[in-house]
């Protein structure tokens, strides 16, 4: 079952244009790696996929709901949870807050119920004993665990992970992919902009290589990681794997 | 001395502490109310509204308050609007005015929330409105104390503007004692401690506020 | 419909020359608040403990009493001292008294905004604290704090409207004695308030124009668009703090 599809997207953000017609499909269970430059247009590809950006030509099907129709685009997020780079908790809530916050505002659950829910999350990223404390108080591997648990609560049947290591430092990088290859191997549908192409070779089904707005290369990661056919891919692969 | 002429005053000293107290409170209350629905309003940029309300910040920053409060209480007789006395007036001048300056505040602090907050809580499906109420400012509110204490005092002593329509607050109540007994200088000087007991110690509030917000 | 506005061009002369008093009222408190507010910043930052103790006090004291107070104070309780002055110069002293406490905060923030490195570098080429306040550590402290500076002026020009009630005859004054006598009020109000529109915008517009052009290097870039013009930015910070 196709999970995401893009036909043809085209984005501007005033007289850059960012996106330059992205065809992509994503399939249920699918976990898809993106990879490129900055500013190549791959968060925006993302961000665009959740409603975060209006696009200028194209389509945008999430799941069945055309993301492009600015009337129906609100319910990609009951399907899609989102992870940011810069972790984006809610530094006045507490960890176990953060999660409940939608669990009671939009699924409308009552607190007993939002908080087990909660608990259940914040379990499954192995942060159960954080429940009650702040942002601050956390490292940003915590944090980020909690995104990641306060986007799964709402049950999401696609998550859609933006750079979501790149703000952390090495050593915490690796619980935040840990929890992001259970997912995975859960069965997760995921979309996941990376630089960490460890985890790309290891987790993905298919890698996407994005540069300058277009799709260059798709395909396994150990076809295009070890054989690009792109002479981009292969400039760009030397350039971030040879440091 | 003639300070026992002050004692024998106090009544209407009294009365013009209450005034000035309640108008301040008042004004307080009003003024920060159309601060925050001006400033929600903005932030939302809803089509139409942009340029009214610009217009409204323009006008009520860059004139006196004093002309405005004029304007209102000399206005309203003009139009024969009724019930406008000169309580109503004061209130309504300085709603307006500490309203636009007061909105400016709670703008600067909903732009101050970083972007991805706004994302973070759409991404989870939360209305706007749940999101400027449960997400946006609750972190605004740390942000915006230290200024708006700071505006609060400007408010108190504006308040004295409402000499000019007849309203008996402190100063006017100051001036009528000089009238009564003369003694300018003592009379003046009670009236100023007056305000400075209520001013300073809001000073020194917003001024440990502004540090805690600075660390927070 | 034009009838009103007719006749209130009768009184032209009078509002322009309340337009006259309260331009000129301004400059010359402003000028005296500036120096005011420099003497203050040092004073504030003096190693002499009552400098000190002085600074803060006139501090305090203005910022936490209303100007109207202030200048009732001086036209009414200074001549008990045998000080007369007249509602122009008590209207000038008063506002460059209770400017001057909000420049000494300003100019005192611009002073300390100037990093030590910079004390540092003149001590070693020789230059005594005289010229290295004079060329180094004050030109920066304005540069900084340019616009607050800029804001308090247009706070000054504001305030003078007060000096309307001990009955010098400056815009706001002039508004009232108009409406008196002919009881367009709406009208003379208006009239009152645009005038008062207009000598803030000019003004922040002039100070906009002056910070590009009279500050070497520039002030505020050439303005790409989008960034906030000094115009919005002073009159956002009227009445900031």
């Amino acid at each position: 079952m196709t999970m995401i599809e893009l036909r043809n997207v085209h984005k501007r953000f005033d007289e850059l244009e960012v996106l330059k017609g992205i065809n992509l499909t994503v399939e249920k269970g699918e976990v898809v790696i993106i990879i490129g430059a900055s500013g190549s247009g791959k968060s925006t590809m993302l961000r665009v996929i959740n409603n975060l950006e209006p696009i200028q030509a194209g389509e945008v099907w999430v799941a069945g709901i055309p993301v492009h129709d600015p009337k129906q685009a609100g319910e990609v997020h009951r399907i899609a949870g989102m992870v940011f780079q810069q972790f984006n908790l809610f530094p006045h809530l507490t960890a176990l807050q953060n999660v409940t916050l939608a669990l009671r505002k939009v699924k409308k659950l009552d607190q007993k119920e939002a908080d087990r829910l909660g608990g259940k999350a914040l379990e499954h990223v192995g942060l159960a004993d954080k429940a009650s404390a702040y942002p601050a108080e956390m490292s940003g591997g915590q944090q980020q665990r909690v995104a990641i648990a306060r986007a799964l609560a709402m049950e999401p049947e696609i998550m859609l992970f933006d750079e979501a290591t790149s703000a952390l430092d090495p050593e915490l990088v690796g619980e935040v992919t840990g929890v992001m290859r259970q997912l995975a191997a859960e069965g997760m549908t995921m979309l996941v902009v990376t630089h960490e192409m460890g985890f790309a070779r290891d987790v993905g089904d298919r890698v996407v290589f994005v540069d300058e707005g277009v799709i260059a290369e798709e395909g396994p990661p150990e076809v295009l990681f070890t054989a690009p056919s792109n002479p981009r891919t292969q400039q760009f692969l030397h350039r971030v794997l040879d440091r | 001395m003639g300070w026992q002429g002050i004692f024998e005053s106090s009544g209407i000293l009294f009365t013009g502490l209450v005034n000035t107290l309640l108008l301040s409170v008042a004004s307080i209350a009003t003024g920060t109310t159309l601060g925050l629905i001006v400033a929600l309003l903005r932030t939302a940029r809803i089509r139409g509204l942009g340029l009214p309300l610009r217009l409204y910040l323009e006008i009520f920053r860059g004139s006196p308050l004093l002309v405005q409060m004029l304007f209102i209480y000399f206005g309203a007789a003009y139009l024969g609007i009724r019930g406008v006395d000169t309580f109503m007036a004061a209130l309504t001048a300085l709603t307006l005015y500490e309203g636009a300056l007061i909105s400016e505040i709670f703008r600067a602090g909903i732009e101050a929330v970083p972007r991805g907050q706004r994302e973070a809580a759409r991404s989870l499906g939360l209305s706007r409105y749940q999101i400027e109420r449960y997400v946006i400012l609750p972190q605004t509110v740390p942000i915006v104390l230290a200024p708006l204490v700071g505006q609060y005092i400007g408010l108190v002593k504006d308040t004295a503007l409402a000499t000019a329509i007849g309203y008996f607050e402190l100063v006017r109540e100051g001036q009528a004692i000089i009238d009564r007994i003369g003694m300018p200088i003592e009379t003046f000087i009670v009236i100023a401690g007056i305000y400075f007991m209520i001013c300073y110690p809001m000073s020194l509030a917003a001024r440990r506020l502004e540090t805690r917000a600075l660390h927070a | 419909m034009l009838a009103p506005w007719t006749t209130l061009l009768g009184y032209s002369p009078a509002l322009l020359n309340g337009l006259w008093l309260t331009a000129s009222m301004s400059v010359l408190a402003f000028a005296f608040a500036f120096a005011l507010g420099v003497a203050g910043a040092l004073g504030r930052r003096s190693r002499i403990a009552p400098l000190r103790w002085a600074g803060a006090t006139y501090v305090e004291t203005i910022r936490n009493t209303p100007v109207l107070l202030q200048l009732f104070m001086i036209y009414f309780a200074l001549p008990e001292f045998g000080i007369r002055l007249g509602a122009f110069e008590a209207g000038a002293a008063a506002l460059a008294i209770n400017a001057g406490a909000y420049l000494t905060e300003i100019i005192r923030a611009g002073l300390q905004a100037v990093p030590r490195g910079q004390l540092e570098a003149a001590r070693s080429i020789g230059l005594g604290p005289g010229d290295t306040f004079r060329s180094v550590v004050f030109p920066q402290a304005l540069r900084y704090v340019y616009p607050p500076v800029v804001s308090q002026f247009i706070q000054v020009i504001l305030g003078s409207s007060l000096v309307s009630q001990i009955a010098l005859k400056e815009i706001t004054n002039a508004a009232q004695t108009i409406n008196s006598q002919t009881l367009l009020t709406m009208h003379v109000f208006a009239i009152a308030l645009v005038l008062y529109l207009l000598l803030s915008n000019v003004t922040a517009v002039l100070a906009d124009v002056v910070g590009r052009n009279a500050f070497k290097p520039p002030l505020v870039p050439r303005r790409k668009g989008g960034a906030p013009s000094m115009r919005d930015q002073l009159l956002a910070m009227v009445r900031g703090g």
